[in-house]
């Protein structure tokens, strides 16, 4: 029975432990794992995000010397720019250390965080630095037009000019129905400044259609230069804002709110290529860099490939790499023409492209086959995947894909949005989204896109024809031209008629009849001719129209608040620099005097009467080398001469040093703990460390050759001399005097041809001081070493009658010689 | 043994045939640009890789006309060779230049088109570089397919397999029923094995190159139950080629 039981215990325990260590174990080591996971997760990416502030700084101070650099030689919009790169890298800097503050969850541990500055917004910020600030001579001036800033040039080899139109621009703007523009982009092609006649060709080549669809404003073409006035759109690029909108996501995605933000730009976009494929045109080089994002609207530019799409010209593969169609190539190496195809639908391959890259911060590196691998609504993979799909698949227009991609915005959950909801595959429509217009389109009512035949017949028609005022935004009927009805073939001459009005024939003042050319006449004049009131001067007439243009502005800033204008002056970043730069050199400055003061060039003295630290320093007096003058805060001025000083400097140097250590614990005044020659302002040679209580008198023999010993050597040497007789010692042998050259000469023959260190030289000396010289209290001979480079000083003392101080000063000076 | 395909696309680049040498370009250009970059090993920039491949096929086509597949070289062993060839130049012109000296540039080393060469004397073709060339074949076969199959049809596919979304959900996503999921699958595979072997055939000139398929897992006369075999290494083959367009991509852009 037992047996049995100590089995079945045995499997119960067994049971037990595995229950354990199933229900127990596993989810104690699942919960460590999960722990350390978390753990570990979070200390990469605190690493990852310090590495990156880091690196913003690295870079900005790579940024800082541009900055300057650019203000010194006065290129405004360089150093703007410049400043807006320091601006960026201080918010991407603020960005992490939120992130590290906060905690946030990190994101990769590596290099390339530290690196990411300079390997990327370095070269990107420098490539795209704007040219000079004015035209060149060469170039020309721009009339009506003053020049503000310039804009990086783009691969077009042309210049791009930021401009303030003048009054009167701005009136015909108005006139010309776009009264909202303030500033302008002057894009010119010049042949004396490196442009060529094709890339001139290939820039008129839709400008009428351009115009007419308000992109263009005004051309002038020469035969020396060519330039054209587009509105300006301030901003940045839709790469930028994608990779900031990335920033300020996870690493798997864009948020649901910055998804919704990337999407509408993207919409923007699409609608906005939807106008210009209705206005028979094609734009050919869409990418993120020529998108502009302002006032959170996206903003198509640069028209430098902008093409008709009934030319009848080859296609070409013009275009940028990643955003142009491979399938555009292939049929531009087969030599296919323009209107054999439907541009459009490159275009709306493009859009796909831009999706793609604002969606994954990346670009489409591998075509309609790219892989979307960040976080992203399936519906919108299909949008990407169609718009980039093969040429027949294609969304047929700019507008289907817009309705598509706005079914996803509107929708409540983006993510939750499926393929079979969208429009396109039969889902319901998205409410239309409130108009407002784009800067540049006058809002026209909706109509259907036009046959391709007559969009080319218009694009052909308005290259040969007079330019015809662009379609008016607003209708009005009180401006309507009068209809002409010609009276003589022969001579041309016409009246004008209205319904309303009877007929008029104008004539001249000599009675003869007007003979018009075709061109028409400003509505209003033609409104008052036919009206029959007379004709304002041209005085008037400009007062006018600035007062229209005055009226215009005021309607457009309260319209859209302080609209934000191009400005090449100082931003945040320039003066974040400036203030980083001064702050380097005041920091500098500091790091010197603290040095010196290190090296003891200087010493602090604390005045307690007055409360606060004040310096006192000396300095070398610039008139004279050998002057110092000691300056004490609060206290008395005096000079010291440094020959007079000789080797007492540093000793001097270090008493003060000391003086200065017991004034910072002491509560008395400083007076009290300054060296008594400082106090008393009187020379250090007061202090009695070395003071002769007797005529010492010592014999100096100096060796010809010593003159060849280093200067540095040669003064120290004249210190310590000057040091025994400043202090009263007699060195005889330094004059001429009879009895110090017949003292020298008996020391000389005494020695011989003897060296110091023969026994027997030093022997005969010895004889001689003690015998001949006993008024002597020692002789001094100095030799040029064996190197030839300083002088070595041998001691003879008398040993017959030296006095106490002669011993001294001979011991000091041979440890100074040691 | 060659096949019309492959006599014509030979044909069309020997003829300067524009597009041709565009879909060269396309299909293997990464390919040779990453194994010039394995090749300089951070001695040369990517600015120069490139500069690189472009001449790899501007020597291409000025040699194309003595290229003979008959003696049995691989195309892609004879575009290996030009590389190589290409590169070494560039080495030898810089080292020359540092020298001082003119060294003259090398001779195009014609014994790389004997396919016997490279078995034993320490020549043979980079596998991973064949490896890539297959690779980019089938890439160039899955494009063909996206272009001649219905958008749909290859759009199912394309979740299906390449991003391997469950038949049931893909159903789901685009409001089909599951069989039809099914048939439109089949019906783009069955495409795909034949543009593989168009493609093979285009760009592959001996028995042993057409047999590489079928060492790959693509078996181009499957049975039924290879169809799931053949997705697998399609997809993964597919995202072997993003990876590299990727790294392609990132060396170009920083």
């Amino acid at each position: 029975m037992a047996p049995l039981m100590a089995i079945l215990a045995g499997a119960l325990a067994l049971a037990v432990a595995v229950l354990a260590v199933i229900f127990v174990v596993v989810p104690i080591f699942k919960g460590v794992g999960f722990l350390i996971a978390h753990v570990f997760k979070f200390i990469t990416g605190e690493l990852g995000d310090l590495l990156r502030i880091v690196g913003a700084v690295v870079t900005s101070i790579i940024f800082i010397p541009l900055v300057l650099g650019t203000i010194v030689i006065g290129r405004w919009s360089a150093s703007a720019h410049y400043g807006r790169a320091v601006q960026r890298e201080f918010a991407a800097a603020g960005h992490s250390l939120y992130r590290v503050i906060i905690g946030r969850p990190a994101q990769f541990l590596g290099l390339g965080a530290l690196t990411e500055g300079i390997e990327k917004r370095v070269p990107e910020a420098l490539a795209h630095a704007p040219g000079a600030d004015k035209p060149s001579k060469r170039t020309g001036r721009f009339e009506g037009y003053e020049i503000v800033g310039s804009l990086p040039g783009g691969g077009s080899g042309a210049k791009l000019y930021v401009a303030d139109p003048s009054p009167e621009k701005l009136a015909a703007f108005a006139r010309m129905g776009y009264p909202d523009v303030t500033q302008v982009i002057i894009k010119a092609f010049s042949l004396h400044d490196g442009s060529s006649l094709p890339q001139i060709v290939r820039e008129s080549r839709a400008l009428e259609s351009a115009k007419k669809m308000g992109l263009v404003l005004e051309h002038e073409l020469n035969d020396q230069r060519f330039f054209y006035i587009m509105p300006y759109v301030p901003g940045e690029s839709l790469g930028i804002i994608a990779h900031d909108l990335h920033d300020a996501s996870s690493p798997d995605g864009l948020t649901p709110a910055n998804l919704r933000k990337a999407i509408g730009y993207v919409v923007d976009l699409a609608e906005t290529l939807e106008r210009y494929h209705r206005g028979g045109l094609w734009h050919k080089d869409v990418k993120p860099d020529n998108i502009i994002v302002h006032d959170n609207r996206a903003h198509l530019v640069d028209l430098g490939l902008v093409t008709p799409l009934r030319s009848a010209m080859t296609l070409t593969t013009h275009g940028t790499e990643y955003f142009r169609d491979p399938e555009m190539v292939r049929m531009a190496l087969k030599g296919v023409k323009v209107h054999e195809v439907d541009g459009a639908k490159f275009d709306i391959y493009a859009v796909g492209a831009v999706l793609y890259s604002v969606i994954e911060n990346s670009f489409p590196a591998h075509g309609g086959l790219s892989h979307v691998t960040k976080r992203c609504p399936e519906a919108l993979r299909w949008i990407i995947r169609r718009a980039m799909a093969d040429y027949r698949s294609r969304y047929e227009t700019a507008a289907d894909l817009a309705t598509d991609l706005r079914a996803i915005v509107s929708a409540d959950d983006p993510y939750a949005f499926l393929p079979k909801d969208l429009p396109s595959m039969g889902g319901r429509e998205p409410e239309p989204m409130p108009a407002d217009p784009v800067p540049g389109f006058p809002k026209t009512p909706a109509e259907p896109r036009p046959n391709y035949a007559e969009a080319a017949q218009a694009a052909a028609a308005s290259a040969a024809m007079p330019v015809e005022p662009p379609a008016r935004p607003r209708e009005r009927v009180d401006r309507q031209r009068p209809r002409l009805r010609v009276t003589n073939w022969w001579t041309g001459g016409y009246v004008s008629e209205r319904a309303d009005q009877p007929p008029q024939s104008p004539r001249r003042p000599d009675g003869a009849r007007v003979a018009h050319s075709p061109r028409p006449r400003p509505a209003v004049a033609a409104h008052r001719a036919a009206a029959g009131l007379p004709r304002k001067s041209a005085k008037d007439q400009l007062k006018s129209a600035q007062e229209r243009v005055r009226a215009a502005q005021a309607r457009v800033n309260k319209r859209l608040g302080k609209r934000q204008q191009f400005s090449s002056g100082p931003n945040p970043g320039v003066f974040a620099a400036l203030f980083v730069f001064l702050a380097v050199c005041v920091t500098g400055a500091a790091a010197i005097v603290i040095k010196a003061m290190d090296e003891g060039r200087s010493v602090i003295v604390h005045d307690s009467d007055k409360g606060e630290e004040s310096w006192m320093a000396y300095a070398e007096s610039p008139e004279d080398d050998d002057q110092i003058t000691f300056n004490v805060g609060g206290l008395d001025e005096f000079t010291l001469d440094l020959d007079e000083l000789g080797s007492d400097a540093e000793e001097f140097v270090a008493q003060m040093k000391a003086a200065y250590e017991n004034m910072r614990g002491s509560p008395s005044p400083a007076e009290e703990h300054l060296p008594a020659f400082v106090k008393n302002n009187a020379s250090p040679l007061a202090d009695p460390d070395f003071a002769p209580d007797d005529d010492v008198r010592i014999l100096v023999l100096v060796d010809k050759l010593v003159e060849q010993a280093d200067e540095e050597e040669l003064d120290a040497m004249r210190r310590r001399l000057s040091y025994a007789s400043n202090r009263g010692v007699t060195l005889l042998g330094q004059g001429d005097s009879e009895e110090e050259l017949e003292l020298i000469a008996l020391a000389r023959a005494t020695i011989g041809n003897g060296v110091p260190r023969d026994p027997a030289t030093v022997r005969r000396l010895q004889d001689w001081l003690t015998h001949d010289a006993g008024f002597l209290d020692g002789l001094v001979w100095i030799q040029l070493d064996k190197k030839g480079k300083r002088p070595e000083w041998h001691l003879f003392p008398n040993k017959a009658g030296q006095s106490e101080s002669a011993r001294r000063l001979m011991k000091r000076w041979s440890s100074e010689d040691r | 043994m060659l096949n019309t395909l492959t006599t014509n696309f030979i044909s069309r680049l020997r003829a300067k045939d524009e597009a041709a040498w565009y879909e060269l370009w396309e299909t293997f250009g990464p390919v040779l640009r990453a194994q010039l970059t394995k090749w300089g090993r951070g001695r040369i920039g990517v600015e120069t890789v490139r500069d690189l491949s472009q001449e790899t096929l501007a020597t291409l086509s000025n040699s194309i006309d003595h290229y003979d597949p008959s003696r049995g070289a691989r195309f892609s062993t004879w575009l290996l060779a030009i590389a190589k060839h290409v590169l070494g130049d560039e080495i030898d012109r810089r080292m020359a230049l540092k020298r001082g000296g003119g060294k003259k540039a090398l001779g195009l080393d014609e014994s790389w088109m004997r396919g016997e060469k490279g078995q034993g004397d320490g020549l043979s073709p980079d596998g991973e570089y064949e490896a890539a060339i297959f690779r980019a074949k089938v890439e160039a076969a899955i494009r063909i397919v996206e272009k001649g199959s219905e958008f749909m049809d290859f759009s199912i596919y394309r979740m299906r397999v390449f991003d391997r979304v469950p038949g049931k959900e893909v159903a789901a996503s685009l409001g089909v029923s599951e069989p039809t999921v099914s048939r439109r699958l089949a019906k783009v595979r069955e495409m795909l094995r034949s543009s593989l072997q168009e493609v093979i055939s285009t760009y592959s000139f001996t028995e042993e190159e057409i047999e590489e398929a079928r060492r790959n897992g693509l078996d181009l006369n499957p049975t039924k139950a290879d169809d799931t075999l053949f997705d697998d290494a399609i997809a993964d083959i597919y995202h072997e080629q993003v990876e590299l367009r990727r790294r392609d991509e990132a060396n170009f852009t920083g």
